[in-house]
């Protein structure tokens, strides 16, 4: 499984997107709905909506967790959830590991 | 053992082969072999490419007169009759792992930032700024296979001393996980950027008999003996191998190891178009031909007998 290095210091750069890919490994392999994820990583729901999916200028859709693979949305009973993809669970165990080596850089 | 090798060999030769593919391509992608299809003054023609780094393009020609794609006489160039038989059968597919492609695949991509500058940042092959891309080529398939080959050569298990030299950021775990609780591993490293990776996972697994050191490797002087000291793909960023391979065999205890592995240029005909694209990174220098291993261990004055495992593995033995 290829990951891409641009995506992995992408991802480290924005502090929302990491904290969202960290919770939902802590929880992985459950998915979870937004409101729920908003709450855990203390940020305002469109906020989280836009790193999950995009939204407006702020968060484009090509750099969401969604559109590049990392989060996969379930649906169930007519509601939307969020579970990490095994891709996201392997940058996740990246960004655990070089989380040392990029604070040199912060 | 044997099919691990073999694995090894197996992925060095299509990596070499796949090199000249893609190495091929460049030659279409910037008119090379076009205009060289009538013959040119060599700086002229160097002067006349549209390519921004001119190192990199003589880098580039000198590969294609290496592999016989262009001829050189006196100083001018021009096309070869050139052929190219891509060798793949049942036999050996079966060795043929996928993971390392992708990230050739990335190293191919670097040429065309390298052909603006050699400082693109889009170029992932420094050491220590790009440690977290050197890190996914040494976490893949390929170099486990390798490091599983050095654990079973070197006869790795606890209480050993083991002596990893160029150690990146991986080998420190893999490697480490036999000589524990009471043995010792020292991995050195050059880059800091590395052995912050390799740290934090040492921390994480617990393996307190790891030891990393930042050094050049060029300038070690090693106060303790080893059991086994490691050179796995680093000889290709030494200038000269005389001075560290006498180290090497001075800290060896009697029966030690030095367990090299490499692509050793003799045994791969295409290790050229593999060589221009690692040569990316400014400390690359070239593969080594197991013949200057020998002679170098030869000048060392040490007694030693050797065994090769494969293409790409040279086991030495201190007597």
């Amino acid at each position: 499984m290829y990951i891409d290095p641009f995506v992995i210091r992408s991802i480290n750069r924005s502090e929302l997107r990491k904290r969202i890919l960290l919770y939902l490994n802590e929880i992985y392999p459950s998915p979870t709905y937004l409101a729920e994820i908003a709450r855990v990583v203390k940020s305002d729901p469109s906020n989280v909506r836009g790193a999950l999916i995009g939204l407006g200028n702020r968060y484009n859709g090509s750099s969401s967790l969604v559109s590049l693979g990392l989060v996969e949305i379930v649906e169930r009973d007519g509601f939307k959830y969020y579970r990490l993809t095994e891709y996201g669970k392997k940058v996740v165990e990246l960004l655990k590991s070089y989380h040392l080596y990029y604070s040199r850089f912060m | 053992m044997k099919s691990l090798i073999r694995k090894l060999d197996e992925n060095i030769s299509a990596m070499a082969q796949i090199s000249v593919i893609h190495l091929f391509q460049l030659g279409l992608k910037y008119g090379i072999f076009r205009k060289l299809s009538e013959e040119q003054a060599y700086n002229s023609f160097i002067n006349s490419m549209s390519f921004g780094n001119k190192a990199l393009l003589k880098n580039l020609i000198d590969t294609y007169i290496q592999l016989g794609i262009i001829k050189k006489e006196g100083e001018t160039i021009s096309l070869n009759e050139f052929e190219y038989l891509l060798e793949l059968s049942p036999e050996n597919a079966k060795y043929l792992l996928p993971g390392w492609v992708p990230i050739f695949e990335e190293i191919y991509k670097m040429v065309d930032y390298a052909s603006i500058t050699p400082e693109h940042p889009k170029i992932l092959m420094d050491f220590d700024k790009d440690a977290d891309f050197w890190d996914m080529r040494l976490s893949l398939e390929f170099n486990s296979i390798y490091r599983k080959i050095i654990a079973e050569a070197g006869k790795l298990q606890d209480e050993m001393r083991v002596l990893d030299l160029g150690c990146g950021s991986v080998s420190p775990l893999e490697i480490g996980q036999f000589l524990g609780p009471n043995g010792k591993y020292v991995g050195i490293d050059f880059s800091p950027g590395i052995l912050s990776i390799a740290e934090s996972r040492i921390k994480s697994a617990g393996f307190d008999w790891v030891i990393l050191k930042e050094m050049d490797i060029r300038k070690i002087m090693p106060k303790n003996r080893y059991d086994v000291v490691i050179m796995s793909f680093v000889l290709e960023y030494l200038d000269s191998i005389n001075r560290v391979i006498k180290t090497v065999m001075d800290i060896l205890e009697e029966n030690g190891k030095l367990i090299i592995v490499e692509p050793f240029k003799e045994n791969y005909p295409n290790i050229p178009a593999w060589e221009f694209f690692e040569s990316l990174s400014k400390e690359f220098i070239g593969f080594p031909y197991k013949s200057s291993i020998l002679s170098a261990l030869e000048s060392s004055n040490a007694e030693f007998k050797f065994s090769e495992l494969g293409k790409s593995v040279l086991v030495i033995k201190k007597m």
